[in-house]
């Protein structure tokens, strides 16, 4: 490993500040990867940019949580992720070249139902739902907005309360939950 | 409704029992309503994570500090010698290494070891369904993100009982996350399979037993490697090679 990923493994996993500050040095540092996803992979800007910010957000989760091995160095890490990344992109377009105007990108949370049930639960995710509920998030207010990014961000309700200066983690779980219910009242009724 | 979000969230991070999980799952298919809520919860997940990015994007964008150029442009110069340093001192390193190994045959853990880094490091893939659970719990896998890979590898698993890939993936991502006992489960339940064209359980489950080393489990490693060869089963050649230098 070298020393420059040890600094930044460091901050990834200290308190959130930090984290957000070695954040930005890791996704300034190999930003270039976008360019090689175009040129490697023949994606759009768009599409690579779009692996490239995924695989970021997969990789700093895998580097808090202690999925990181350090075998590798941090840059072939992460090549690999985003090369994944890019590969399913590449996959995606070929083979759902006509569908893929229809629906909104699956989160991989759905492929823990089994086959019948998802069916129904990928019908009701549609474009439209995605892009009402992130209008919605921005009006829902700063703080539920807040909660909600952070708990996305893989932040524990213990660290959000932390964080957010909450009594405990049941307050900011109530508080996050209610958030959301806010966010369906907006989108749904 | 707050007990509605925290029964759907508890479902998708696996704090459901088995029997509660079958229930949400068949309520999801029976229960319009609900499956509707279940529906708004990853969508809302899904767009937040978006719009996550794209405010990372945001803050990103602006001009790194001075500060943290300096730093990395200090970092590079030293570094240039350093790396020199590195190289010649890797190259001795692995010198005395290599006629180490070369000179001294390696024991039948350091070979079960040495075989799962080169063979099941990356799984292969197919190119034709990316929406199935088990092509992307193997690019999780590859991704070396192997707690999302054992999700959904332990999804098809519980739902396709005859599904022999599941368990077999489901027992190397538990072996790569050396989570010996859970992977031996898994190999025993693929030795058990019957009527496969190809059965690795046994020889899996004699490659978890030598990397987790416990009391007898060098032995019991290698009767399964001998029934292995005399039934020929998947992995024999290797079997009959570790055997041959056990």
């Amino acid at each position: 490993m070298l020393p420059a990923d040890a600094t930044i493994i460091y901050g990834l996993k200290a308190d959130y500040p930090e984290r957000c500050k070695q954040e930005k040095i890791l996704y300034k540092a190999y930003e270039y990867f976008v360019d090689e996803g175009c040129r490697k992979y023949r994606l759009t800007y768009e599409d690579s940019f779009s692996a490239y910010s995924d695989a970021f957000l997969s990789a700093v989760q895998n580097i808090i949580n202690d999925r990181f091995d350090g075998h590798s160095s941090l840059k072939t890490y992460f090549y690999q992720i985003f090369s994944n990344k890019c590969i399913d992109l590449v996959r995606k377009n070929t083979t759902n070249k006509n569908e893929v105007h229809k629906a909104a990108p699956l989160p991989e949370m759905l492929y823990q139902l089994p086959d019948s049930a998802r069916d129904i639960i990928e019908g009701m995710m549609t474009r439209e739902l995605k892009a009402t509920i992130k209008a919605q998030l921005e009006v829902i207010g700063d703080k539920c907005k807040e909660i909600l990014l952070l708990y996305e961000d893989g932040l524990t309700d213990r660290e959000i309360a932390e964080q957010l200066s909450y009594n405990n983690a049941a307050v900011a779980k109530t508080t996050r939950l209610r958030c959301l219910e806010k966010l369906r009242t907006k989108v749904l009724v | 409704m707050q007990q509605t979000w925290e029964y759907i969230e508890a479902y998708f991070t696996q704090a459901l029992s088995a029997e509660e999980r079958k229930t949400f799952e068949v309520r999801c298919a029976e229960d319009a309503a609900f499956a509707k809520e279940v529906a708004f919860y990853l969508t809302a997940r899904s767009a937040a994570r978006e719009v996550l990015i794209a405010e990372k994007q945001k803050s990103f964008a602006e001009r790194a500090m001075p500060q943290q150029v300096m730093v990395k442009t200090a970092l590079i110069k030293k570094m240039a010698l350093r790396k020199w340093i590195s190289y010649v001192a890797a190259a001795c390193i692995i010198l005395f290494v290599g006629a180490y190994f070369i000179l001294k045959s390696p024991a039948p853990q350091q070979l079960a070891s040495q075989y799962v880094k080169v063979h099941f490091t990356i799984l292969s893939q197919t190119m034709d369904a990316s929406r199935d659970s088990l092509q992307l719990g193997i690019a999780a896998y590859n991704s070396q993100d192997y707690q999302r890979a054992l999700m959904l590898f332990e999804g098809v698993r519980r739902n396709d009982a005859a599904n022999s890939d599941a368990k077999k993936y489901a027992g190397l991502a538990y072996l790569q996350t050396k989570n010996y006992d859970k992977a031996l489960e898994c190999f025993k339940e693929l030795s058990g399979m019957k009527g496969l064209y190809s059965n690795s359980g046994d020889f899996l489950q004699a490659v978890t037993l030598l990397q987790r080393n416990n009391p007898g489990d060098k032995e019991s490693a290698k009767a399964l490697l001998q029934k292995v060869v005399q039934e020929n089963k998947e992995g024999s050649k290797q079997a009959s090679e570790w055997l041959a230098q056990w």
